[in-house]
């Protein structure tokens, strides 16, 4: 069969689009519900998560009328090997649709491994307030399924702080990613650098009188930026954003088993290009601790 | 989309609603279940939430000689069941709390 050249164009339009949208999604996420981040778990703590969260992306600048949707599940295992020092493996699986025009192209398969390592630099426990500082790192292995992959090793170091006061918790943490540390590969695109900010509030109140359960109502403000990605040391256009998010949730924790729901509204957001604008999206997790 | 995510949410309020409701009162029954046991309970600081218990309680339990421990986030306290016959310094209690992140404090009873 022979492809006209409107439509030859029109593929590599699509398949070039598509790509640009990978190299954002692979580092654009909200960090969701981080309740817990400065304070390390006990010593031998097992922590089982899974996370699903949806995410789409729509409003195409271009006239190519471009729809993506994006689920992904998130599971991470972290040990408390000593009472200050946390090892966390994270992996994510990723389903993504692109639509444009007619036609929809599909996307699927496990993204970059993440090994991190939490130390608690400060913890604070009294009767009325409990205080806790943590650093992490990570480092993402380029494991992920070819044409998803970075296909290079990424760090994130990032810094967490907790505070609790009666039934109020509190969270922010900072994470800079630098993507393709030690790459200076010529055909390859680079994604650009990206640091996000995460605040989040909950109120936390007591289901029945065992103390074996609590309900959370949390409230995460998020800044993410993505710098532009590189080409042969070129900025490569259309990529590149900043938004700031707005995410209402709850958590509700019966004994050893969390669950937790987020929307993510995007409050404000800036792409460079013609890239798609982020919609309201959502994760759902569940959390078990042994 | 948007619409699923929001049914999900109302949902799950309502649903947790109920489940809070639900709750039938849990009494400390360590002392009832464990009458030849020596029952010590200690006030305990850092503990944020019931996923907290399990991490405490383990390693309480690790010390020699204790049967078992509850612990109470929303009282701040850890109850702690001992062998009658066993001499545990409550030092080697706080040690424990330690390693769980948390800060022990007097010891009640």
């Amino acid at each position: 069969m022979q492809i006209s050249p409107l439509e030859n164009v029109y593929n590599k339009v699509l398949f070039f689009s598509f790509f640009l949208i990978l190299l954002v999604m692979q580092n654009a996420y909200s960090a969701g519900i981080s309740v817990d981040a400065g304070l390390t778990p006990s010593e031998k703590r097992w922590i089982f998560r899974e996370q699903i969260r949806f995410n789409s992306r729509s409003e195409d600048p271009s006239m190519m009328n471009r729809e993506m949707t994006q689920n992904s599940l998130m599971t991470v295992l972290a040990y408390g090997l000593k009472r200050d020092i946390t090892l966390v493996v994270k992996q994510m699986y990723m389903d993504m649709d692109m639509q444009m025009g007619g036609n929809t192209t599909k996307t699927s398969g496990f993204m970059d491994t993440g090994l991190l390592i939490k130390y608690g630099v400060f913890r604070e426990n009294t009767a009325s307030r409990i205080l806790g500082a943590a650093a992490t790192l990570e480092i993402e292995l380029p494991t992920g399924k070819k044409g998803i992959s970075s296909e290079t090793w990424d760090l994130k170091p990032g810094l967490y702080f907790s505070m609790r006061k009666g039934n109020w918790l509190g969270d922010f943490s900072f994470v800079y990613t630098f993507n393709g540390v030690g790459d200076s590969s010529k055909t390859k695109t680079i994604p650009g650098d990206q640091f996000s900010i995460n605040t989040a509030f909950a109120y936390q109140t007591t289901l029945g009188e065992g103390a074996d359960k609590a309900l959370a109502y949390v409230l995460e403000l998020s800044h993410e930026k993505v710098y532009t990605s590189h080409l042969n040391s070129k900025a490569v256009r259309n990529t590149g954003e900043d938004m700031t998010l707005i995410s209402p949730g709850l958590k509700l924790t019966i004994s050893s088993f969390v669950t937790e729901l987020l929307l993510q509204i995007p409050t404000s957001q800036n792409q460079k290009g013609n890239q798609l604008k982020r919609d309201v999206g959502g994760l759902f997790g569940i959390r078990y601790m042994f | 989309m948007q619409q699923k995510i929001i049914s999900t949410i109302m949902f799950l309020t309502i649903f947790l609603s109920f489940t809070g409701c639900a709750t039938k009162e849990k009494t400390n029954s360590l002392s009832k279940m464990y009458p030849n046991m020596q029952i010590r309970t200690y006030e305990v600081f850092g503990m944020d939430c019931p996923g907290c218990h399990g991490g405490i309680e383990k390693l309480v339990k690790e010390v020699p000689n204790v049967v078992d421990a509850k612990a109470n986030w929303d009282e701040k306290k850890i109850t702690i069941v001992i062998k009658k016959e066993a001499t545990i310094e409550d030092k080697t209690i706080f040690e424990a709390i330690k390693r769980a992140n948390f800060t022990p404090g007097k010891r009640i009873q």
